[in-house]
This record gives structure tokens, C-alpha cells and sequence, in this order.
């Protein structure tokens, strides 16, 4: 895990259509706000189970933001304003 | 079990105390049923009890819980004496805390996919057919859109199915006057509906459980009342049962062979006998008498008292001659004594009948019909005393009641709350003033099946005892 300032886990289904939507926005905001200062890991659920189970992630897309503070978010990430105010950008 | 002649329906045993009875054998198999109920009302529970009885039984199962926490579970758990630790680490049971962060932002839309990831994967590793899903309500209201739900319930519905999984899902029941059409939409999917609910009787609270449907098959249809107490939850299924009580067995003496001689010489085993008397008259130390003389036969007596502590009926007893310290001693006498506002009526029978169930008694004393009534209400008193003196017939179990009455003497009153169909012996007990003095008079006012006197007798209790003097004048 690289130690940068935000990290992000994005929880995914395999390809399905609102797990690719939830990447494109996670990744095109955080380009927008926090360039070189994140990064994100996806998980498969799909494949990765375990990883699912051990953040008792139910629902995908899932984002965990792990830093600088805790923050799940549920979704495609369609509401950009809510996204930034959940995260506090 | 008797299937009606309905096709034939897999059922799988919940094993919770009654309610397979109730369900004509248990869950559908392979399939999926709904338990709405409010909140307290013992939903996650009864999908706790029924993975863990299973898992007892060697049948693996998955508990995800929306919304309590998986240390709370076994907290509840640990208090009803269930070891899960055992259970989790035989991989006979697991525990799935789905919790949702209630914190969550939700933006767009999202599936649930991940828990079906999971729930596969873990039905797989543990060749698990039973799964319980507790506040499944939770997961939906996230969803927010009731047709996005529906799509939702199908999905699982049908995910379920098609892994031959018997489900049980836990959602709470919408408040009143709330209209929450999903549930009617799960109510149409599941194959077996069950209510529950946690409401007041005069001061008590009861809870209830109650089959909306089964397709396919029967079911019992009433309210079952039903505690939550070690080792578990227990349905009382009585109403179920027929009357099946057992013929009057041989006569054995009272203790007194004054008082036998009055019933046609002693009251038949399986009967049931009912003191009448106000305040004083002399019902406790008769009941002691009867219950040191069935000690002396060797029989196990269980004594029921909602109006005395043990200590208090031990010295009280020895006062007039009977000591009852040796036989408590030995446990061929037990005690059990509850203030009958402690608990709820249905509390207070599933006491009785484990304690009942355990020690197996021949001779029971309930002390007294009147101090039943502060239980709640005179129904609820009414309803204890019935299951209890039907379950004592049942099982060929000599029972004795004692009734304070205020004064008049019509039969309603000294039966005390409408039992009287039960009773086969009465016995009335007075104190009345006779030339300045206080004189005890006993009369046998009804004997089922027994030729009996029909003379006031004069009695006496002294420190050597009850002494029946004499027919009174």
C-alpha cells in the first residue's frame, strides 16, 4: 500500500454496468481534485469474497474512502456535489 | 406428521420447543419463509435458535444480520445457555454481520451482488442449506425505490430457490396505519408466513406467534403464546391437543383417615382436588398434610406457591406438625414460589410445566387459584390454571388447588375462575363462631366418581396436627 495522503477502496461486481460507472467517476474526480495525492485499489467481489467479507461490504459499488478519514459511500457516484461533501474535497 | 392429504411438502425441523407442532413438522424445505414482527419481538432469535438447534443436529447454517451486531447475538445467546463458539468453530454455524453503515452516502444506483458473492461462496465452503437473513428490512429501505425492491426480493427469492435453500427471512412489521406494500409483495412470495408480536395484558407483556400461511400445507392456526427464557424459546402448543386425560387411577389417603373416610376413602390419583376457604380456614396446613403423606409414599411432590416463600411455608408448617424439611432435603418435595405479578401468565406456565417436564412429579399443589389473578388478568389466570391442571391430567398427575373466597358460596366463586369442569373433588373449609368460639368446619361439596359425605364435619388443627372431630351439629 503506497502512503498516499487519500486512499481509496473501490468495492466492484465483476464488470457490471454501475461497478463501471462507480470507477470512471471515483477515478475522474479524484483526478479533478486530488492529483498525485490518491489512490485507489478495486476489489472484485465477485473473486474476491473474502476481501468483501472482511469489510462487510454487501453492496457494490462500494467505496471505502481509508484516508485521511473513514467514509463509505454507496453507488455509482452519480451526485458529483454529494460525492465532494461526503469527502469533504 | 398427518399431512391433510396435501401433496407431499418437505418440511425441516426448526427443533424450537412447539412450534414444528405448530407447523406440522417445520419450515418448508428448500424454501423460503417470512417472520414479521416488531421490534423486540423475538424475530432474531428464533432464526438464531433454529440455525443453532441445527447446527446442534449436524445441519450447517448462515445467520446474516442488517442490523444487530454479531456480539450482540451472542451475548442474547450466551444468556440462554447457547454455546455458538462450538458451533462457528466445527463450521456448523456462521455468523454474518451485514451491517450497513448508517453514516453511508448513497449516490446512484447499486446491487446487491456482493452479497450474494459471499452467501455462495459460504454456503459452498460449508455445504449449508439454511440460511436465516434478519432485518432484510434494513437492506430494502437502502434501496429506496419499491419497484427497484421488488426486482430485489425476486432476485433473492429466486437465488435462494435454486440453491434448494431453506430461508428464513426477518423483517419488522411496518407501524400502524404505514403502508408498506413490499411486505405484502415478500408476503406473496414467501411460502409460509409467521407473525409475531410483543403486546400488553393488563400489566404484562406477552408475546405471541401466529401462522399467516403455509401453501401447501397445514398448520396450527391459533396465537400461541410463547417465552423467551434458557434453554430457549418455548411455544405452548396445548390447544393443539385433544383432551387426553387419564382415567382416575387407584385411591390414596389425603393423610387424614378422618378426611378419606369423608371422600369415600381418599382421592383417586389423576384427580383434581380443589380446597375452598377464606382467609385462615386451614387450606395450607391441609395441603401440607396431603403433600407429607405423598412424600411418605415415596412419590415426588411439586408444590406451587404464589403466596408464600419456602422459608415461610417450611416454618408455617412445622407450627402444626408437619415437617416438610426432610423431604425438601431429599428433592422428593420442591418448591416453587414466584410472586405471581413477576411475570406474565404464559411465563409462569412454562416454568411450571419444565420444572414439571424435569422432575416428573405424581402430586402437584398450586397455592392458590385466587393469587392467580394477580398474573395480569382474570383470563390470563384462567388460562394458566386450565393448561396447568389439563397438563396434570394428561400426564396422570394428581393435582390439588387451593381458592381464598371472600364469603358467599356459589360454585363459581369457590372454583375460583371457572375451572370447576376440571375439578373432580371439592373440599370447603369455614371458620365460624359458635358460642364465642372460632369452630373449623370441612365439607366435601362435590366428589366425581366417589360416594362422599354430605355432613359439615368439625376440625381442629393442633400441634399434632389436623384432627377431624367430629359431624358438626
Amino acid at each position: 500500500m503506497s502512503a498516499k495522503e487519500y486512499r481509496f477502496r473501490l468495492f466492484v461486481a465483476g464488470n457490471e454496468p454501475n461497478s463501471r460507472l462507480a470507477e470512471q467517476n471515483l477515478r475522474a474526480l479524484c483526478q479533478e481534485y486530488l492529483p498525485d495525492r490518491y489512490d485507489i485499489e478495486v476489489v472484485d467481489v465477485l473473486t474476491d469474497f473474502e476481501a468483501a467479507l472482511d469489510s462487510n461490504v454487501m453492496i457494490a459499488p462500494t467505496v471505502v474512502m481509508e484516508a485521511p478519514r473513514s467514509v463509505t459511500l454507496f453507488g455509482t457516484l452519480a451526485n458529483k456535489a454529494a460525492v465532494i461533501s461526503a469527502l469533504a474535497l | 406428521m398427518v399431512e391433510n392429504q396435501l401433496p407431499n411438502i418437505r418440511k425441516c425441523h426448526t427443533r424450537i420447543e412447539g412450534l414444528d407442532q405448530i407447523l406440522q413438522g417445520g419450515l418448508p424445505t428448500g424454501r423460503t419463509t417470512l417472520m414479521i414482527g416488531g421490534p423486540g419481538s423475538g424475530k432474531s432469535l428464533f432464526g438464531l435458535e433454529f440455525l443453532y438447534r441445527s447446527a446442534l443436529a449436524g445441519e450447517p447454517g448462515i445467520f446474516i444480520s442488517f442490523e444487530e451486531r454479531a456480539d450482540s447475538l451472542k451475548n442474547n445467546a450466551a444468556t440462554l445457555g447457547w454455546q455458538l463458539a462450538p458451533m462457528e468453530q466445527a463450521g456448523k454455524l456462521f455468523l454474518l454481520e451485514g451491517r450497513i453503515d448508517p453514516r453511508a452516502v448513497i449516490t446512484g444506483d447499486f446491487g446487491i451482488q456482493s452479497f450474494f458473492a459471499i452467501l455462495d461462496h459460504k454456503l459452498k465452503a460449508m455445504g449449508a442449506k439454511r440460511v436465516v437473513i434478519d432485518a432484510l428490512d434494513v437492506l430494502m429501505r437502502l434501496i429506496n425505490d419499491s419497484r427497484r425492491e421488488q426486482d430485489e426480493l425476486v432476485a433473492l427469492h429466486q437465488w435462494l430457490a435454486e440453491r434448494d435453500v431453506t430461508a428464513l427471512l426477518t423483517v419488522k412489521a411496518p407501524r400502524e396505519g404505514q403502508l408498506e406494500r413490499n411486505y405484502d409483495f415478500l408476503d406473496y412470495l414467501a411460502d409460509c408466513v409467521i407473525q409475531l408480536d410483543n403486546r400488553m395484558l393488563g400489566q404484562l407483556s406477552t408475546r405471541r406467534l401466529r401462522v399467516v400461511k403455509y401453501r401447501g400445507s397445514g398448520f396450527g392456526s391459533n396465537e400461541y403464546p410463547f417465552v423467551i427464557g434458557s434453554p430457549g424459546i418455548t411455544l405452548l402448543p396445548i390447544s393443539e391437543v385433544g383432551l387426553s386425560h387419564q382415567a382416575l387411577g387407584d385411591r390414596v389417603s389425603t393423610g387424614l383417615t378422618a378426611l378419606d373416610d369423608l371422600i369415600g376413602g381418599g382421592f383417586r390419583r389423576a384427580s383434581s382436588v380443589l380446597i375452598t376457604g377464606g382467609t385462615g380456614t386451614g387450606k395450607t396446613t391441609l395441603c401440607s398434610v396431603m403433600a407429607q403423606m405423598a412424600c411418605a409414599r415415596n412419590e415426588k411432590v411439586l408444590y406451587i406457591s404464589f403466596e408464600e416463600s419456602e422459608a415461610a411455608l417450611v416454618s408455617a408448617m412445622r407450627s402444626s406438625g408437619t415437617d416438610l424439611s426432610s423431604t425438601l432435603a431429599l428433592g422428593q418435595l420442591r418448591l416453587l414460589s414466584a410472586m405471581p405479578e413477576a411475570m406474565g401468565a404464559e411465563q409462569h406456565l412454562v416454568r411450571t410445566l419444565v420444572l414439571i417436564k424435569q422432575m416428573q412429579p405424581s402430586f402437584v399443589i398450586i397455592e392458590s387459584a385466587s393469587a392467580c389473578k394477580r398474573m395480569g388478568t382474570e383470563q390470563a389466570a384462567f388460562e394458566y390454571l386450565m393448561r396447568l391442571i389439563n397438563t396434570c391430567k394428561e400426564m396422570g398427575i394428581t393435582v390439588v388447588t387451593t381458592n381464598q373466597t371472600a364469603g358467599l358460596h356459589n360454585l363459581d366463586e369457590i372454583s375460583g375462575i371457572g375451572i370447576s369442569s376440571l375439578i373432580d373433588t371439592v373440599i370447603q373449609l369455614r371458620l365460624l363462631e359458635e358460642n364465642a368460639f372460632l369452630r373449623r368446619k370441612l365439607l366435601v361439596m362435590k366428589s366425581r366418581g366417589s360416594s362422599h359425605s354430605h355432613s359439615v364435619h368439625d376440625f381442629a388443627i393442633t400441634d399434632q396436627g389436623v384432627v377431624i372431630l367430629q359431624k358438626a351439629d
